[in-house]
């Protein structure tokens, strides 16, 4: 339990560094903070305010703890074009990325685990190679260039699926059809990963002691692999899991964008593209929680995949 | 004799046919137009409206201005029924229609009238259209249904003027005192066929149907929602498979991609609308008149329209559109192209290395386009341009507001009326951001907004716009011609060549 | 008289050569490199001489590829591309080669708290999305090249660093290292001749296939539009401006997107021969 106890608390920290790094990036853009956070239309009083309210005359640390203070009481500030506050923004639109994701995990780890398992268990023959090949090119395909072949085919060639949109959350035809090609989009690419990744596990699983001696034992082909192999060889796969969840991340603003999905990432792309300062803030904050916590679930999944594994990051383990 | 007779008779069953289908075709209630917009408005209040593309045509279904076009452009009555001039004009009396509600219940009345026009002319609310206003010198209330206009002048552009819905639209005044200026913003309330009835930021604006508004059985729809899509893949996909019904000035290059899907109707029409180019005479290098001309010269207008408009467009020849009456017969110096002339008149200014940044915004594609050839073409004579991207918002800020620019291509409105194309240059209008500074151009504009007789009108306009060519600091490139794709299922939309639609006449069919 | 046995040096190198995947990739790579290098006498036009008349032009015998938007020729324009586009690649993965490796390798050399706050920071930067980044040095360097190979840099460097370090390690605790240390020889002298080879193998696997990652991070940017601003010709950029027009002009998109598919199918390729030959195992790349 200390063990858990130890990657939350570090993930926490890691939260706190991103949200100091993210403050003192924000000072070195270029001109005066406050400028950067109002526009160019502003109101004195509205200047005044804000710079009395942040503290800009004060040293830097001060400020960063009275901008943090803001943070923790769930003041993200107001976006400059819209003049909503940020973080009723992102609170609205963080569920519908996180589905995304949700769904794109659902595509990708089935198949993904499952393509790599087939492929292992073909190994050599006709069947591992050609899921080699298509993975191989899974992962060499931009995401986006996916996403539009799919619209393209699915969409607008043979009209199965909706091509843009999003119909808000309801467990309907109609809220699902709008969620297939992106899920799918983002989903896909990561299967190619995973899939390579399991089959690398497995084949290297197959070398060691004690799956020969099960064999000694007399048990079916199949049955060891399952009974054994599939276990250990998910570990390291669990490990690399945390690594494309920020993948996903990342792949779901391009997908939000291409499927036009009002999501996070969405969010944060128009933010940064109309130098909307406090919403790129807020949007790096968000983003980054999602994919530490999502880090931390992973983490903790692997401790209880594998016992043997004391205080240290996997990703530092190897 | 019987062959005549049964000839008529059957031309007459013909006729009678063929008139038949558009005899059964009444307007069905009901329904949900979906418009898809690559950008999203700022704001919805008429005070700040600037009419690009997408916020014209959302603004112009919440609220009405007290004349409208219709279909052939000509100036119809919308709140107001019917006008009278006096005192030769620098009077004029609009008797208002009766019965009119806003979307919050309050009446629409001789106030509100002068509620909309004081609010525009207060200098604290920052107006854009204060300057076009400037000839109104005060607004009297008659009585609850007539309202006196007040000018310093005879203005017979004035009837144009009124029609913009952007300064134009009547607020509630109850509205706009209860929310303040940047609550209205977001949250509108006029009298027009639809009211706001959300607003999810960087997805779809949603207007549900006005059930009192003034206008009999209208609107027919039920709903009309703005989705917004600024990838033009995502947006000409939507368009194909069904999810958005209309879309307004799709990149030309596209049109034949929706031309050929069952389904759709495209529509094209000669705009009065024109792409120009600013430079800014405020600050170096273009403070010089040489390097203003020089670069225009340098630009060959016609290969630019064809490039980014495709075959059929046409390179402008004047600052007025060929298609309003007041356009300049005779092709303008600066608007020739004369490469050897631009190479010359940067040698005689000292900048035969001229070297400068060129800006476009993102609200239309074809801006990006634009600044691409001319970086092309003006490196044919040596000159170097740096081109860069703005994103819309960050545009407005750095080159309308902030004026902190070098050069930038520009979308540009226009209209029947010739002033629309040159009110901007006023002395200290706020939306001079090209610094043009000439005395004699200053003077004219107005004093042409004055001018009754269509001679003297002539002859002040084509001044107007030699002298706009000398100064070579607004510049227009080419015609754009207007497009509009909807479904074949919309009956009753007009495409009016510039950024307004009415959609309180339309309907749809099964 | 029997030739001595190979070394084993020999015999590794001699693995390397003689992998099919390891060849067909070079091959294929130093096409495309010479390809785009000599993009200038190689394409057959200038990449930003517009026709207006050949606006979305079908491939023909003038422009072999069609023409895009504005005139111009796809074949040129994608040669041309290549050079940014690989150059990216090249320059963020020898950035990140040489700040991660000699990182990392301090850190699980020195160990200890210098070792902790090293590796704090590749635990933090390591999972971190590209595009997060790019975001973060588009706003503080503003738009062109060096914002967008700095934020691929910082996305590559925990990798070779965390490996390096790892190396640095398992080599560290080794019995001949207590020797030389003992014998006086500085710390760096050590880890350039005992630690730094040892990470010889794993750095040209992951370079690799990190060039194959910055390629495609680069067209993903641009369809963003954070990636290099117009007009410079890259693929991402070329594919993001053409894509509304696929059905209409379909070789405006296919050709920037083959090109990247393909110089990324080769570096990938090239790194799995690579690991094939050094026989190492995929978990841990």
């Amino acid at each position: 339990m200390s063990n858990a106890l130890v990657r939350i608390a570090t993930a926490v920290a890691t939260l706190l560094v991103v949200a100091a790094i993210v403050f003192f990036v924000m000072r070195l853009i270029p001109g005066d903070p406050i400028l950067n956070w109002l526009g160019t239309s502003y109101e004195k009083a509205d200047y005044d305010r804000l710079r009395a309210q942040y503290g800009l005359d004060l040293p830097l640390l001060q400020q960063f703890v009275i901008w943090f203070g803001h943070l923790l009481q769930g003041d993200l500030g107001y976006s400059v074009l819209t003049q909503l506050p940020v973080a009723g923004e992102l609170l609205r639109r963080i569920p519908v990325t996180l589905e995304l994701i949700f769904l794109a995990l659902l595509v990708a780890l089935p198949v993904g685990i499952g393509s790599g398992i087939w492929a292992a268990w073909r190994y050599g023959r006709a069947t591992d190679h050609a899921l080699l090949t298509a993975t191989l090119f899974g992962i060499s395909l931009p995401e986006f260039f996916v996403g539009a072949l799919l619209m393209l085919g699915l969409s607008l060639h043979w009209r199965v699926f909706p091509a843009t949109g999003f119909e808000p959350f309801a467990w309907s035809t109609q809220h699902f059809a709008h969620m297939v090609l992106p899920a799918l989009a983002l989903g896909l690419p990561r299967a190619a990963v995973i899939c390579r990744l399991m089959r690398g596990s497995l084949l290297e699983v197959f070398g060691r002691p004690y799956i020969r001696a099960s064999l000694a034992k007399g048990l079916s082909r199949k049955a060891t692999l399952f009974a054994h192999g599939v276990r250990n060889a998910l570990i390291p796969v669990v490990t690399v899991i945390g690594l494309q969840i920020g993948y996903l991340v990342a792949g779901a603003v391009v997908v939000e964008k291409l499927f036009v999905i009002p999501g996070v990432g969405a969010y944060g792309l128009n933010a940064v593209l109309a130098r909307d300062y406090p919403s790129v803030q807020g949007f790096i904050l968000v983003v980054a929680t999602i994919f530490l916590v999502a880090n931390l679930i992973v983490d903790l999944l692997y401790v209880w995949l594998d016992p043997r594994i004391r205080v240290g990051s996997p990703a530092l383990s190897i | 004799m019987t062959g005549k007779l049964l000839s008529t008779f059957l031309l007459a069953i013909g006729l009678a046919a063929a008139t038949q289908p558009a005899l059964s075709q009444q307007p069905r209630e009901g329904g949900v137009v979906r418009v898809g917009i690559q950008s999203e408005p700022r704001s919805l209040d008429p005070l700040l409206v600037i009419t690009d593309g997408a916020t014209g045509h959302v603004v112009s279904n919440i609220f009405n201005t007290l004349v409208r076009y219709d279909a052939k452009m000509q100036v119809v009555p919308d709140l107001a029924t019917s006008w009278r001039l006096e005192d030769d004009g620098r009077a004029i009396d609009f008797f208002l229609r009766k019965g009119v509600k806003f979307h919050d219940g309050t009446d629409f009345d001789a106030a509100a009238v002068k509620f909309a026009f004081d609010r525009i002319l207060d200098p604290a609310n920052s107006s854009p259209y204060r300057n076009f206003f400037k000839p109104v010198e005060q607004v009297v209330v008659i009585n609850p249904l007539t309202v006196r206009v007040v000018l310093s002048q005879p203005w017979p552009g004035f009837f144009y003027q009124l029609l913009y819905v952007g300064g134009m639209g009547i607020p509630s005044p109850t509205a706009v005192k209860a929310l303040g200026n940047a609550g209205f913003a977001r949250k509108p309330v006029g009298t027009g066929p639809f009211q706001l009835s959300d607003w999810a930021s960087g997805d779809r604006i949603v207007l549900t149907r006005n059930p009192n508004y003034f206008r009999p059985k209208m609107p027919y729809l039920e709903r009309l929602e703005f989705r917004v899509i600024q990838d033009s893949t995502a947006l000409t996909t939507s368009l194909r498979t069904g999810q958005l019904d209309l879309v307004r000035d799709i990149p030309t290059q596209l049109l034949p991609l929706l031309e050929k899907e069952p389904g759709l109707v495209p529509s094209v029409k000669n705009a009065y609308s024109f792409d120009w180019l600013a430079l800014n005479a405020a600050k170096p290098p273009f403070n010089d008149v040489r390097v203003r001309q020089a670069v225009n010269m340098a630009i060959d207008r016609d290969a630019l329209a064809v490039a980014v408009y495709g075959k059929g467009a046409r390179g402008s020849t004047s600052q007025i559109a060929s298609a309003n009456d007041f356009h300049h017969p005779k092709k303008l110096p600066t608007f020739t192209y004369d490469p050897e002339k631009a190479r010359k008149l940067l040698a005689d200014a000292g900048q035969s290395n001229l070297k400068f940044t060129l800006l476009s915004s993102t609200v239309k594609p074809q801006l990006g386009q634009e600044a691409t050839v001319i970086q092309a073409q003006l490196a044919k004579i040596g000159v170097t341009v740096t081109h860069q991207v703005l994103e819309h918002q960050a545009w407005l800020a750095t080159v309308l507001r902030g004026k902190n620019f070098e050069a930038s291509t520009v979308a540009g409105t226009g209209g029947p009326e010739p002033n629309n194309y040159v009110m901007f240059w006023t002395r200290d209008n706020p939306i001079n951001f090209v610094g043009l500074n000439n005395a004699e151009l200053f003077e004219l504009v107005p004093k042409a907004q004055g001018m009754i007789k269509d001679a003297d009108r002539k002859k002040a306009y084509h001044r107007i716009q030699e002298l706009g060519a000398q100064e070579a600091s607004w510049m227009a490139l080419m015609e754009v011609p207007s497009n509009a794709v909807m479904s074949s299922r919309i009956k009753g939309y007009v495409h009016l060549p510039y950024n307004v639609s009415y959609f309180d006449e339309v309907w749809l069919a099964p | 008289m029997s030739t001595p046995p190979p070394t084993r040096r020999a015999s590794l190198w001699r693995r390397v050569a003689t992998n099919a995947k390891v060849r067909y990739s070079s091959l294929l790579i130093l096409v495309l490199v010479l390809l785009t290098v000599g993009a200038g006498w190689v394409s057959p036009h200038p990449y930003d001489q517009l026709e207006a008349a050949a606006s979305f032009a079908a491939p023909d015998g003038n422009y072999l590829l069609g023409g895009d938007a504005l005139g111009r020729d796809v074949l040129s324009r994608t040669l041309y591309g290549g050079r940014m586009s690989l150059a990216v690649g090249l320059l963020a993965t020898l950035v990140a080669v040489l700040f991660g490796v000699p990182l990392g390798a301090f850190a699980g050399y020195i160990g200890g708290k210098v070792d902790w706050l090293i590796s704090r920071a590749i635990d933090l930067l390591l999972p971190f999305p590209v595009i997060l980044l790019a975001i973060v040095t588009k706003m503080v360097l503003g738009d062109g090249l060096l914002s967008v190979v700095l934020a691929l840099s910082l996305v590559l460097t925990p990798f070779f660093a965390r490996m390096a370090r790892a190396k640095a390690l398992s080599v560290a605790q080794l019995p001949f290292i207590e020797a030389a240390q003992g014998s006086g020889l500085g710390s760096g002298r050590i880890m350039v001749m005992h630690v730094l080879p040892h990470c010889f193998q794993p750095v040209l696997i992951m370079a690799a296939l990190s060039v194959a990652f910055a390629i495609l991070a680069e067209a993903s940017l641009s369809f963003l539009g954070l990636g290099l601003p117009p007009p410079a010709p890259s693929w991402g950029g070329d594919l993001q401006a053409s894509m509304s027009a696929f059905q209409l002009a379909p070789w405006t998109v296919l050709a920037p997107g083959f090109a990247i598919t393909l110089a990324v199918l080769a570096f990938n390729f090239l790194g799995d021969g690579l690991r094939d030959a050094f026989d190492i195992g995929e978990r841990f790349l």
